[in-house]
C-alpha cells in the first residue's frame, strides 16, 4: 500500500471535478483495515505511527466483523487487510468470508513470513482476491538487515510459490531508500521472476517512522532520476505483462500528488483498535480528534465528524492552493506532510513548487541524501508486547 | 497493437465484473483498482468470456445493437487495448 489511495480509472468522459462538484460527500470507495500493529519485520519506514497499539486494545474479531458489514453498508468496494502483519491474527480467514459475502474485494498486504502453507490456503478459501507482497530488497543479505528478520527472502519466494499455486493475482511491493535502491533492476527482476501481475515501486514517504530514519534513507537526486529510468524502461519492455505503479518521494517531486485521493474522499483506515482515519498517518495532526467504531459508526464518522470534515474538498484551502487551477486534482496534497515540514496541517503542500516552503523542503532532502549514513532505528514494540 | 480476429478475450485471474449497488454502476474490480464502466464498456466485457472470438464478439453486439460492424469493432479495440495494457483482459 502506497500512501496514494485507489485509483480510479474511469473510462467515462464526466470529468472528475465536474462528479465531485456534482456530488455531496461521497461514500468511501476503499479502506485500509490495520488489524495488528504486531509484526516480526522491524522495516525502519513502516507506515504504522511511531506510537504503535497494543495487542490487549485491538478489535475482537465480532467488531472486526461488524466493522466490515458497516463498511459494506456505506458503499466500500475493497478493503486492504494490513497490520502491522495482518496473518498474525489467528481470525483472518474468518475476516475474508465476510468481506467475500459482502461482495468487497480483498486484498493481502503481508510480508508473507508469518503464515504457513496451510493458513495461506484457508484464506484463499475463504475468497481472498489478490495479494500484496512486500520486499525490502532484491537481496537476501540486505534484506535480512532492513527486516531483521534472518532468511527473511527465502521464506518471501516460498510464499509468492503459494500465491502462485493458488493461482491469486501478486503484487510485489517494492519499497525503495538509498539502501536499496541501485538494486531497482534486480527488484523488477524479481517481480517478473515471480510472475507478479503487478509491480509497486514505491519510494519511501517521509512521515513516522521513515521520517525518524530520513537521514539514512533519502535517495539522492541522481538515485531517483536512474530509478525513474529503470522504470520507463521496464514498462515499455514488459507492457501487457506487467504494470509498475511508480510513487516518487514527494520531496523531490514539482507538484503534490493528490494524497489518498483527497481528504476523506475515497479512503479510510481503520487502526486496530478501531479508530477511523481519513489516512494511515493523520494521527500526527495531533490537534484533531478522531473517532473510535466503538463509539460511533462508521456512517457518522465518515459524513460528520469534524476530523473528516476538516480538510475535505477545498473550502479549507489557503492561497495559493484555493485559487489553484489543480485544485480539484490534487486536492491540496499530504497534510501530515504540510505539518512535518512547515508545523501547520492547513498548509499549502511543500511539495508544491507554488508553497514559499517548497526550496526548504528540496535542501531538506539534499542534506538528509548528503548526510552520513546513520544506523536504522528499527520499528519496535516494547518488548513483552512483541510476537 | 493489433489484436488477432481469432483472440478470444477474457478477463485476467482476479478481475472480476461486478454491480456496484451504491452508486447504481457496473464496475471491474481489479487488484487495486476500480473500474468503472459505461453502458458501452459493460456491453464488451460481459462478453469478454473466454470463449468467444473477438470476430464472434463484433457481430454479436453489432446485431444486438444494430449498429455497423466496422464502427463497432474499432470501440471495441480501442476498449480491449486499454484494458489489456493495464492487465484487466488477457487474450
Amino acid at each position: 500500500m502506497t500512501h496514494e489511495a485507489e485509483q480510479v480509472l474511469d473510462l467515462r468522459d464526466t470529468a472528475p471535478a465536474e462528479q465531485a462538484r456534482n456530488a455531496a460527500v461521497a461514500p468511501p470507495l476503499a479502506a485500509l483495515l490495520e488489524l495488528t500493529h504486531r509484526c516480526p519485520l522491524q522495516c525502519p519506514y513502516c507506515s504504522n505511527p511511531l506510537e504503535l497499539e497494543r495487542v490487549a486494545a485491538e478489535l475482537t474479531t465480532e467488531q472486526w466483523l461488524d466493522a466490515i458489514d458497516q463498511l459494506s453498508d456505506i458503499g466500500v468496494l475493497q478493503v486492504h487487510l494490513s497490520g502491522g502483519e495482518p496473518t498474525v491474527r489467528r481470525d483472518l480467514a474468518q475476516l475474508i468470508g465476510r468481506t467475500t459475502a459482502r461482495g468487497i474485494y480483498s486484498n493481502l498486504i503481508t510480508s508473507g513470513v508469518a503464515i504457513d502453507r496451510a493458513r495461506f490456503f484457508e484464506l484463499v478459501d475463504a475468497g481472498l482476491d489478490h495479494v500484496q507482497l512486500s520486499f525490502q530488497d532484491s537481496e537476501p543479505i540486505s534484506a535480512a538487515r532492513i527486516s531483521q528478520v534472518k532468511d527473511v527472502q527465502e521464506k518471501k519466494l516460498t510464499f509468492a510459490g503459494w500465491v502462485r499455486e493458488a493461482g491469486l493475482p501478486l503484487t510485489v511491493n517494492a519499497v525503495m531508500h538509498r539502501q536499496n535502491i541501485d538494486n531497482i533492476d534486480a527488484m523488477i527482476d524479481l517481480a517478473i521472476e515471480l510472475q507478479a501481475s503487478r509491480l509497486e515501486v514505491a519510494h519511501v514517504q517521509y512521515y513516522g517512522w521513515a521520517l525518524a530514519n530520513r537521514d539514512a534513507l533519502m535517495p539522492s537526486r541522481a538515485q531517483l532520476e536512474q530509478t525513474t529510468a529503470a522504470v520507463s524502461k521496464a514498462r515499455e519492455r514488459y507492457r501487457g505483462r506487467l504494470v509498475i505503479d511508480y510513487v516518487v518521494p514527494d520531496y523531490y517531486a514539482h507538484q503534490p500528488k493528490a494524497c489518498m485521493g483527497g481528504w476523506a474522499r475515497q479512503f479510510v483506515n481503520i487502526t486496530p483498535s478501531g479508530k477511523v482515519l481519513p489516512c494511515h498517518a493523520a494521527e500526527t495532526i495531533t490537534e484533531l480528534h478522531f473517532e473510535r467504531l466503538t463509539d460511533r459508526s462508521l456512517r457518522e464518522i465518515w459524513y460528520d465528524s469534524e476530523a473528516f470534515s476538516r480538510f475535505r474538498g477545498t473550502d479549507w484551502m489557503p492561497e495559493p492552493c484555493r485559487s489553484c487551477d489543480q485544485r480539484e486534482i490534487d486536492w491540496g496534497g499530504c497534510r501530515c506532510q504540510a505539518l512535518a515540514i512547515t508545523g501547520s496541517a492547513a498548509a499549502t503542500d511543500p511539495a508544491c513548487f507554488k508553497s514559499p516552503r517548497h526550496l526548504e523542503m528540496q535542501a531538506l532532502a539534499d542534506a538528509a541524501a548528503a548526510s552520513a549514513t546513520e544506523p536504522f532505528r528499527y520499528r519496535r514494540l516494547p518488548a513483552r508486547e512483541r510476537n | 497493437m493489433t489484436i488477432p480476429e481469432t483472440a478470444r478475450p477474457h478477463l485476467s485471474p482476479g478481475v472480476k465484473l461486478q454491480f456496484d449497488r451504491t452508486r447504481e454502476q457496473w464496475i471491474l474490480q481489479a487488484p487495486e483498482r476500480v473500474f468503472v464502466l459505461d453502458d458501452t464498456a459493460y456491453e464488451i466485457v460481459l462478453r469478454c468470456t473466454g470463449e468467444v472470438s473477438l470476430q464472434a464478439l463484433v457481430r454479436d453486439l453489432s446485431n444486438a445493437f444494430d449498429a455497423d460492424e466496422v464502427e463497432i469493432a474499432g470501440d471495441v479495440e480501442a476498449l480491449l487495448e486499454s484494458l489489456i495494457e493495464k492487465r484487466v483482459v488477457v487474450i
